[in-house]
């Protein structure tokens, strides 16, 4: 065992001065588009038209093009929905939990994260439209005064899921577009053409950074963060309760609420590590996101990682000491060796295997295993919605309505083609807005010059 | 000013006294086991779960400080330290139960059971039975103690020979000890809580049991510091430290109406006979104030008192708030074991006073005599003088 101290590396390296880092973060945002840039923003493009023609293709020809079956009502829709909109958690996780524990390390990680998580709950969005079959009734889900009296059955989850997603989204935006506004005076401020200075002069709501502005901007700021917290838990928790509330063995678990959440965390923060590490490489950004921004992540991977382990094996456990026919043979029987049954111990291996090296300092900082990881982690977080949702509808109560599941062309066509969407929507976002919050960074290295050498700077 | 790394000569009276109440308590215990020995153990164990409960959400709150390498909380980790001291006092505390068990636990007695039931603990034997109770109750115990009392000595030891590596090795103690003690609370709190009512489960019942553990311990702490500083020490733990464990006070109120809100919500919507058995006797007999009486008293009004700014950074008003939270988490525990027992309606005997001054008493000796003639900081802490002048806004 290796004694001795282990030193965190530092949050930032060096200590620039506040024209270097303008110049260096919003250095992205002005150079010519590079080839392999313009190439990964065509792939992304051609796949995003490839969604838009599934989903209006599923649109016209309605669900059956999908894989579902009786009594497998359920399947890709709500697999991707429950993915998508848990990597949205570790965004808001990361810039609102970890601002009111007054964790510094966050300050270079947040702005892309919370970008991460708006595209990825306009990803989730996406299937419950497409899975109600006609979604230009979409808005039947919204209790208005409808004249019709058609009213929400407030006893579905499928209204809270409505109230939760949007509320999640809207608060989501705010908040980040908030933390934008300083951001968006210095682009204006430095952008070289009067185009752009008008475009950016607009959405920094003229902002001129003088004390005032500051003191409203750090309440709102903290606010919003007070909003933000409590939709870390109840989105995923009300998103558990879509499977909870019913009384399919494999999806009627009290520890569900908790359980997903922690999920929630445990796979935003594999898909921030999978952008992050690019990133960092792509930008030159490894004095702004160091080895300790790496570090944290794993760590917090380690540690949502074991909160799902833990319900893998309370599920598994009580399964059996209920004495219960229908929860023994789903978990004993229909998750471990019923049909698509690989998915699940894929889903082990990814989610409770391979987190395991994470324990190694080594691993934590190196890029390259923690890509792997990461990587991994998000496909085990999608075999264990599919696998919840799939494996137990398959083999529900009565043999004679048993039937197996298999996903068609159009189901893998909207898979791939959110990714394509989210990456599309990205890798704009890199390119239009900083991704690594200015105004935050210079006034972390304020705090960290003022500590080092006892007065401001 | 007391200097605070010379070693502590307070708590002696509330040493006294916890083993005079210990004492009153252990008579109580006394009487009603001749009254109704079942009763009397029931009232022994809601003692024992609850002085437990306190003394592993302390514990788990020191190896989650370890683990993070956390600052401001090396100001105050000597109380929390003396508070998980207190674990090899359950090696002893837990052997009434173990004795008493046939007449505390309806799976030891099969032949008393309807056919139903018979046919489920003939199922669940493999697992209720009581040599695996016993020996998994030693191995409970075995990693608590392991746990706690090393980090504590490790902690002392560094006050003798100061070296940075006794803290780094609490701290993977601490991170490796996580899933250990998330799983052995988990279990423990089946065996000796949930398995009361041997035909009922809930796979949120291991959280349920540690978030209202967490509160307690949190709220023991609290009683520590304010406790200490009266007596002129600790002078250097300000309004800052009070308002982080504020923050976390309110945290946990949360997460418990968080827990138990949805435990609650998933088995009243799904209404499954084998569940709701359980919030039936909770709700629907004389037993439904002590349930309402819990969701405002141990979420509602501390939530709303803990909500603002300022409460959180008030010495005075958050010892009576920590009072007040023990008191409800007992009210919790009891609910927990009371109606388990005694389904028919509303029950607080005084084999539940005996077994809480009893179990509660002698905890409260033992910490108090952990803390005396210990100094009350960590002195040679390389991150202690940061604690001290720790500040948050």
């Amino acid at each position: 065992m290796n004694l001795e101290p282990a030193i965190a590396a530092p949050v930032l390296i060096g200590r620039p001065s506040d024209e270097a880092l303008t110049t260096q973060l919003l250095e992205p945002m002005w150079r010519g588009y590079t080839r392999r840039f313009v190439l990964a923003l065509l792939v992304t493009a051609v796949g995003t038209l490839w969604l838009l023609f599934a989903a209006g293709y599923t649109v016209v020809r309605g669900i059956g093009v999908w894989g579902n079956n009786i009594p497998v009502a359920w399947a890709f829709g709500i697999t991707n929905f429950v993915w998508w909109i848990g990597i949205g958690h570790a965004g808001t996780f990361i810039s609102a939990i970890l601002l009111l524990l007054e964790q510094r390390w966050r300050t270079s990680i947040n702005r892309f994260a919370e970008a991460m998580t708006l595209f990825a709950v306009m990803q989730a969005g996406l299937f419950p439209l497409l899975h109600l079959g006609r979604p230009w009734f979409a808005y039947w889900l919204i209790p208005y005064p409808a004249t019709m009296r058609v009213w929400p059955q407030w006893k579905s989850a499928l209204p809270w899921d409505a109230a939760a997603v949007s509320t999640y989204f809207t608060v989501s935006l705010l908040f980040w577009y908030l933390g934008l506004i300083p951001d968006l005076a210095s682009l204006r401020d430095r952008a070289p053409d009067r185009a752009r200075r008008i475009l950016y002069g607009i959405f920094a709501l003229g902002w001129r950074g003088s004390a005032r502005h500051y003191r409203h901007y750090r309440l709102a700021y903290g606010l919003l963060a007070g909003l933000c917290t409590p939709l870390v838990v109840s989105v995923h928790s009300i998103v558990s309760s879509d499977f909870a509330i019913a009384q399919l063995p494999g999806w009627h678990s009290t520890i569900f609420p908790p359980y997903f959440v922690a999920g929630a965390i445990f796979s935003g923060f594999a898909m921030v590590v999978t952008l992050l590490i690019p990133i960092r490489r792509f930008f030159h950004l490894e004095n702004v996101l160091t080895k300790r921004h790496l570090e944290n992540c794993a760590k917090l991977l380690l540690v949502t990682g074991w909160i799902v382990f833990y319900a893998y094996i309370l599920e598994f456990f009580l399964a059996w000491y209920s004495g219960d026919t229908y929860e023994q043979y789903t978990h004993w029987h229909a998750l471990l060796g019923g049909p698509n049954a690989w998915v699940f111990w894929l889903t082990l291996v990814c989610n409770c295997v391979v987190p395991q090296v994470l324990w190694s300092q080594t691993a934590r900082t190196s890029e390259a295993i923690l890509l792997v990881v990461a990587i991994l982690i998000n496909v085990g977080m999608w075999g264990e919605r599919f696998s919840i949702i799939v494996l137990s509808l398959q083999r529900d109560f009565l043999t004679s309505s048993w039937r197996i599941y298999g996903p068609t062309w159009v189901d893998w066509s909207i898979l791939f083609g959110t990714i394509s969407f989210f990456s599309f929507l990205f890798l704009l976002f890199l390119r239009f807005v900083p991704f690594i919050p200015l105004s935050e960074v210079k006034e972390l290295k304020s705090e960290l010059v003022h500590e080092e050498t006892g007065h401001h700077p | 000013m007391i200097a605070d790394d010379a070693p502590y000569r307070g708590a002696l009276r509330l040493r006294r006294r916890a083993l005079l109440v210990a004492a009153g308590g252990a008579a109580l215990f006394a009487i009603s086991l001749f009254r109704d020995p079942g009763r009397a153990l029931a009232g022994y164990l809601g003692g024992f779960a609850w002085s437990l409960s306190i003394v592993l959400g302390a514990l788990a709150f020191l190896m989650i400080v370890h683990t993070m390498a956390a600052t401001w909380p090396v100001a105050i980790r000597r109380p929390l330290e003396a508070i998980v001291g207190t674990l090899p006092l359950f090696a002893l505390l837990i052997i009434p139960l173990l004795i008493g068990m046939k007449a505390l636990y309806p799976w030891m007695r099969p032949e008393a059971a309807d056919e139903h039931l018979r046919h489920l603990l003939a199922h669940k034997r493999p697992y209720l039975n009581g040599g695996f109770f016993v020996a998994r109750a030693i191995v409970y115990l075995l990693v608590w103690n392991a746990l706690g009392l090393l980090l504590r000595r490790w902690s002392l030891a560094d006050d003798e020979s100061p070296s940075p590596g006794w803290k780094l090795r609490s701290r993977l103690l601490s991170a490796g000890g996580l899933p250990p003690l998330g799983l052995t609370l988990t279990f423990a709190a089946f065996d000796w809580l949930m398995s009361l009512q041997p035909s009922w489960y809930s796979t949120m019942y291991g959280f349920y049991y540690f978030a209202g553990g967490a509160l307690g311990g949190l709220a023991l702490l609290v009683l520590a510091i304010v406790g200490v500083q009266r007596e002129g020490h600790l002078v250097a733990v300000g309004s800052s430290h009070y308002y982080a464990l504020g923050r976390l006070l309110l945290t946990f109120v949360i997460f418990w109406g968080y827990i138990a809100f949805f435990q609650f919500f998933l088995i009243w919507i799904a209404d499954k006979p084998a569940e709701t058995s359980y919030y039936l006797v909770r709700l629907r007999t004389s037993w439904r104030p002590e349930t309402i009486a819990l969701a405002i008293g141990q979420f509602a009004i501390p939530f709303l008192l803990l909500l603002p700014y300022e409460p959180k950074r008030n010495p005075r008003f958050l010892w009576r708030l920590s009072i007040f939270l023990l008191v409800m988490h007992y009210l919790d525990v009891h609910w927990l074991v009371a109606p388990s027992v005694h389904p028919s309606g509303f029950s607080f005997s005084t084999a539940d006073l005996g077994g809480l001054a009893l179990c509660g008493g002698l905890t409260a000796a033992l910490f108090a005599h952990l803390l005396h003639g210990r100094p009350l900081l960590p002195r040679n802490d390389p991150q202690l003088a940061r604690a001290l002048a720790y500040e948050s806004r």
